[in-house]
């Protein structure tokens, strides 16, 4: 048997981060950060690696 | 080495040992001896976080791979942060409001003790082989380099962490992780300002960048769709998605990290700290590789890093050895010359200069690479048997030569740093898992918390104790990062499948994921024993397996009970 809190959607958290407010806001600045990682690191190979 | 240097080192060892034993005095329960009492902050567990996933095994074997073959290691690393918000909204939620001690423990409440049991023991079988390689790394390593003994290195590596794991529990291992990484992420530094210090007088930074770029090692993007490349950007992304959230999200090694968090909320920003640091961090441990790469046009390396390889060939090689050596003399000053001309025609801006200062690097590059290759060859002949690769010497060979007297113990220290961290997170969960999954599930159903308090220490110990033998036989590997991983992905793929079954599927009983584990492990080494794809992508069959066969289970479970009267 699950226990009552384990039913809850896990996403619903009612505490928001100390930093940008809202969960989904954290997220998306991560999603922005690694892409602008993953973006530099292609423009690093196909301008540097030869 | 230099006392001083020794002396660093022998006060790293007390200081870790010291904390052990002060944060061991507040444990009185299991609950504060596997979990910290859920009292520790976001940033002790998310430092925790990125040393137990960072063993010397990274530093040694990544910086050498980076050497070798260039920055083309990165790709594994890139889908991490995504990995971290999908754990973020699932798996840390779900473990956190369940409460339980192990991963495993969600299992049995969601399905039924047979998976929660069979994925412990994958876990036991699985962490267990590969812990002993966190502690063989460093050791077999430094012992060849240093010429110390390889048992005494191995043992007191093994036993300072075994004592200060042992008595002061999960909560002294995380304080004394965090530490740890702060002393890695300095070490990263004082080893890029040794190979910089390397540099001739007016040689830069751009100038090594230029020349890293025109030998292929800034290679951090290929986008080839090659299934047997072990290193893509397609194989990064899918293959270390799914390792990523295996890892993080099943591995009782990682999973015991986070379910300390003081709240979910302070859990959860423990994996937010490595969704922002750990490309930065991977990227400059590839860049010490990278300039080790360069340092070395300008300091000769030897023929080969492993001094008693160095020793065999001396004695055996014969005349063959010596010619070998004053070719490998020439083809060496012949690769610096075209090096310094290479940052004079860069620097002039004139291109045909800058194409055929090039094409002469590269040709010397080849000429010295050549003679690498005819060295391996002898040493092969001399030896009857394949040598282990020489990745994993390179970084400890030039520390030893080259470090001043100091700084050298510091950057050992940052070595054990980096093993001890993670072997102390690893033998905890192994212990965490038999008391919990095992003994107090099976064994001893009730008893006092001093009772399973001992308990707990005693399987800290012999799980300590069992990986410390075991790494005195780790045997010859080639990358040690690689190896360890690939172990790793025979079993991550089918256990994060089940955990999805578990989340996601909601209908899915526990036969039904019981047997998808199970097809799912088969799958996973039929692959690797058939097929020649990259073993990244055993974590993406795994998982598809175990879902697929999970979800056809459940279907057909309830098509036959709908069927019957």
């Amino acid at each position: 048997m699950m226990q009552e809190d384990e039913t809850r959607n896990p996403a619903d958290d009612g505490e928001p981060p100390p930093f940008l407010g809202t969960w989904n806001r954290l997220y998306a600045a991560v999603i922005i950060y690694t892409s602008v990682l993953i973006l530099a690191l292609y423009i690093m190979t196909v301008t540097l690696n030869h | 080495m230099h006392a001083l240097d020794w002396i660093v080192v022998v006060l790293y060892f007390a200081y870790v040992v010291t904390e052990g034993f002060r944060h061991g005095r507040k444990n009185r329960d299991i609950d504060d001896y596997f979990r910290g009492k859920r009292s520790l902050r976001w940033w002790a567990v998310g430092l925790s976080v990125m040393a137990t996933q960072a063993s010397a095994i990274t530093y040694i074997g990544t910086t050498g791979q980076a050497y070798t073959a260039g920055m083309s290691f990165i790709q594994v690393y890139l889908p991490l942060p995504f990995a971290m918000i999908v754990l973020c909204m699932s798996f840390v939620p779900f473990f956190y409001r369940a409460n339980v001690f192990t991963a495993y423990e969600y299992l049995e409440r969601r399905f039924d003790a047979k998976t929660r049991s069979l994925t412990s023991f994958i876990f036991l079988i699985s962490r267990g082989l590969a812990v002993s390689f966190v502690l063989y790394a460093p050791s077999i390593i430094l012992s060849v380099i240093f010429g110390w003994n390889e048992i005494a290195t191995i043992v007191i590596m093994g036993a300072s962490t075994i004592l200060y794991t042992t008595i002061g529990g999960n909560r002294a291992v995380i304080m004394i992780d965090a530490k740890q990484m702060l002393l890695m992420f300095a070490g990263i530094f004082v080893a890029m300002a040794l190979f910089i210090y390397r540099f001739p007088a007016d040689y830069s930074i751009a100038d090594a960048v230029h020349l890293a770029g025109t030998q292929g090692r800034l290679n951090a993007i290929n986008p080839s769709l090659d299934l047997t490349d072990s290193y893509t950007l397609l194989s990064g992304l899918l293959g270390g998605f799914f390792l990523a959230l295996s890892y993080f999200g099943c591995d009782q090694s990682q999973v015991q990290r986070y379910l300390t968090g003081r709240s979910l909320t302070e859990s959860r920003l423990s994996l937010i700290l490595t969704a922002f640091l750990k490309i930065p961090m991977q990227f400059l441990i590839l860049g010490l590789g990278i300039l080790m790469f360069v340092s070395f046009h300008f300091i000769k390396p030897p023929l080969t890093f492993s001094t008693a390889y160095q020793q065999v060939l001396q004695q055996k090689g014969g005349e063959r050895y010596e010619a070998l050596e004053q070719r490998y003399d020439a083809a060496f000053e012949q690769r610096r010359q075209a090096a310094l001309d290479l940052k004079d025609a860069r620097r002039s801006g004139n291109r045909a200069a800058l194409a055929s200062a090039e094409e002469r690097y590269r040709r010397a590059g080849e000429d010295f690479q050549q003679l690498k290759a005819e060295n391996s060859e002898l040493l092969k002949s001399v030896l009857g048997s394949e040598p282990s690769s020489e990745v994993n010497y390179i970084f400890p060979g030039f520390l030893l030569q080259y470090a001043p007297t100091g700084i050298l113990g510091i950057m050992l220290s940052v070595i054990f740093a980096a093993a001890m961290s993670s072997f102390s997170s690893e033998i905890n969960s192994l212990a965490s898992a038999s008391v919990i999954d095992f003994y107090k599930r099976y064994f001893v159903k009730t008893a006092n918390d001093a009772h399973y308090l001992w308990i707990s220490r005693g399987a800290t110990l012999f799980w300590g104790v069992f990986a410390t033998v075991m790494a005195l036989f780790a045997g010859r590997q080639g990358s040690l990062i690689e190896a360890v991983n690939r172990v790793g992905s025979f079993f991550y793929g089918p256990i994060l499948g089940v955990f999805l079954l578990a989340f996601l599927v909601r209908r899915c009983t526990g036969t039904g994921a019981f047997c998808a584990l199970i097809a799912g492990e088969i799958a996973v080494f039929a692959v690797a024993y058939y097929s020649s794809i990259s073993w990244l992508y055993y974590n993406v069959v795994g998982v598809a397996v175990v879902l697929a066969a999970g979800i056809i289970s459940t279907r057909a479970v309830g098509r036959f009970k709908v069927g019957r009267p």
